[in-house]
């Protein structure tokens, strides 16, 4: 065998095993989108179904809802992952914060994470007992719905729970190791300590904060579970529609569920593309 | 422009005195070097005079004023980093731009004197290069017209040449001094190549250990070293032990008469240069031990006795290994230490 060729062949069936079941996923779902599925007689390839979504209120105020959580709680959570990053940095506790902040994602499941702000928010939660045994309020009932409401204030709280520890440790790290000479030069140069963060640290960090965001946002905008548990029935987070429509035993729904799907694939595709265009902006710093 | 003085200062680090008690002045428009090998306080001298280290005791005086506590970034002090440091994200001009923009001044006039300061550097055109995009020269000359952007009281310059090429190095240097003397601007040089310091100084600090062993002009410095390590790190290597009695010099290659010299034990340094050879007969005492050609001359280590002789001769005369060589040496053109000056 030509040796150029034999790591590729070497290669082949991890490749085959893992493009295929990806490809062979996407594809079905896009022919599906497109209304091809003939098990129930869809044989016709049509954007018919595209276009109905689009128009369908329920999608859109479930597209916007979607956008209005992941970007509250990326927003968030990036702004104080950034601010507890630079305050580890200067604490002289940071190894041991360092430590329990690593653990803290990696060991908590978004799952186990929606139902602790169920237990904490909701009215027969921790929160509403403590106002109520404070005299704070009345009733538990009294205390206002911070799950499943139609502003999503669970799902944004859960979501800011668990990714500001994994925005703190992206920048954290980046931080550490940025070039303390570089701010040295700056204070030299006439800046103040708050224009040498401006100036100097803040634009070097914006490509580790803006790969972290869009990781965070990609993820809130995708997922399932947290929506699911703590969302509310209208409007539903699109992936939950999604969920239902695919769910759905009328398998002439089937279209519309790859459609949403489909949508769901083609903002992720983009937020990659913007992820490695920071990729690429953070290798050029470090050049 | 300003005249500095630094008074007593000292700094620790982790109980670690790295500087240990240093006084020196540089004059308004002068141009000194701080000569010293690695570790011996030279980068924390410069932070310490611009402001961003704080010494543990001491004063520091612009134009006779204290300015021990007047903050980094009001005192005037700029510093060209030895790997410049040039910020990666932002291009040549807003780098050069850089000190004026926290200054406050306006985009105009800014814009007016990066183009002055690319005129200076000879780097016009340059405006929208990043700093991954230019060789070293370039990032240094834009290291350089950066930091004369702010019109800074004094110039520091912490090894600004040791990360570039030999050739780089020597353009670079003139191109310095060349500025340098165009603005008339106080220079502190920092560096441990001492021909770098030699060719670049109106007048050399030698710091060893923390402490100032020498000042003076490159002459000065290197021809009359202050002590033996002095003369040791400015590479001298012919070293000889004798005692003077009554104008006679006795070592163990004989005896010599001197003028000028009293009476005691003495290490005498000769400097390779001033040891001259000349074709030898069967009853020469030298021998050529090694040699090495350089082009314009010839390094030799000729054998007298015991001593190994370091000498150069020009590229007219060539010596082979092993030939016997006459060895003049003229010890009333040597330094003569007496044993509390050997500052071991």
């Amino acid at each position: 065998m030509d040796s150029k060729l034999k790591p590729y062949m070497l290669l082949l069936p991890a490749i085959i095993v893992l493009l295929g079941i990806f490809m062979a996923g996407l594809l079905s779902a896009l022919v599906q989108s497109l209304g091809y599925f003939p098990v129930v007689g869809l044989k016709k390839i049509t954007f018919e179904y595209y276009l109905e979504v689009f128009k369908n209120q329920d999608f859109l105020k479930s597209l916007f809802f979607s956008l209005y959580i992941s970007l509250t709680s990326s927003v968030a959570a990036v702004i104080i992952g950034v601010l507890l990053a630079y305050l580890i940095v200067k604490s002289q506790y940071k190894e041991g914060i360092e430590t329990v902040l690593y653990k803290l994602p990696i060991i908590v499941p978004h799952m186990v994470a929606a139902l602790l702000i169920f237990n904490i928010l909701s009215q027969s939660g921790i929160l509403p007992r403590i106002f109520f045994n404070l005299g704070i309020i009345r009733d538990q009932s009294q205390f206002c719905n911070l799950v499943f409401d139609k502003n999503g204030i669970g799902i944004v709280t859960t979501y800011i729970w668990k990714e500001i520890p994994f925005v703190t440790m992206v920048v954290y790290t980046i931080l550490n190791n940025l070039n303390k000479e570089l701010l040295e030069v700056a204070l030299n140069l006439g800046a103040k300590k708050w224009q040498g963060f401006i100036y100097v640290a803040l634009p070097l960090l914006m490509p580790t904060i803006g790969s972290a965001f869009i990781i965070i946002f990609a993820f809130s905008f995708g997922a399932f579970e947290v929506p699911y548990l703590l969302g509310p029935t209208y409007p539903k987070a699109l992936p939950v529609l999604a969920y239902t429509a695919y769910t759905n035993p009328d398998l002439t729904n089937r279209p519309y569920a790859m459609v949403i799907s489909m949508i769901l694939t083609i903002v992720s595709v983009i937020l990659i593309l913007l992820y490695t265009k920071f990729f690429r902006l953070l290798n050029d710093y470090n050049r | 422009m300003v005249s500095i003085e630094l008074k007593n200062i000292t700094k620790s680090f982790n109980n670690n005195k790295v500087i240990d008690n240093i006084s020196f002045s540089v004059e308004k428009g002068e141009m000194v070097s701080i000569l010293g090998p690695s570790g011996c306080g030279k980068t924390t001298t410069l932070k310490i005079i611009a402001g961003l280290v704080k010494p543990d005791s001491g004063e520091i005086f612009f134009n006779g004023g204290s300015v021990l506590h007047t903050p980094v970034e009001k005192r005037g002090g700029v510093l060209v980093f030895q790997d410049f440091l040039l910020f990666p994200h932002l291009n040549v001009e807003e780098n050069i731009g850089f000190g004026l923009k926290m200054a406050g001044v306006k985009k105009n006039e800014r814009k007016k004197v990066v183009a002055e300061m690319l005129k200076l550097v000879q780097l016009e055109g340059y405006e929208e290069k990043y700093p991954r995009e230019l060789s070293g020269g370039q990032k240094q000359r834009v290291a350089f017209a950066r930091a004369l952007a702010v019109k800074p009281k004094v110039l520091l310059l912490d090894e600004p040449f040791s990360n570039l090429d030999t050739r780089l190095r020597e353009t670079m240097r003139e191109f310095t001094c060349e500025i340098q003397r165009k603005l008339g601007i106080t220079t502190i040089l920092v560096t441990h190549d001492k021909e770098e310091a030699l060719m670049s100084s109106d007048r050399i600090i030698v710091l060893l250990d923390g402490k100032i062993k020498q000042s003076g002009t490159p002459t000065e410095v290197y021809f009359k070293p202050a002590c033996l390590r002095v003369a040791k790190f400015f590479g001298h290597k012919n070293f000889i032990e004798g005692i003077v009695r009554n104008g006679v010099l006795s070592t163990a290659m004989g005896n010599y008469p001197i003028q000028g010299i009293e009476n005691g034990d003495y290490q005498i340094m000769i400097r390779h240069e001033e040891i001259k050879l000349k074709k030898g007969t069967e009853n020469s005492a030298g021998i050529v031990e090694r040699s090495w050609f350089a082009g314009e001359r010839t390094y030799y280590i000729v054998k007298v006795k015991d001593f190994s002789l370091h000498c150069i001769e020009k590229q007219n005369k060539i010596f082979a290994e092993g030939e016997k060589v006459d060895v003049v040496i003229d010890f009333n053109e040597g330094v003569f230490f007496k044993k509390e000056n050997y500052c071991r």
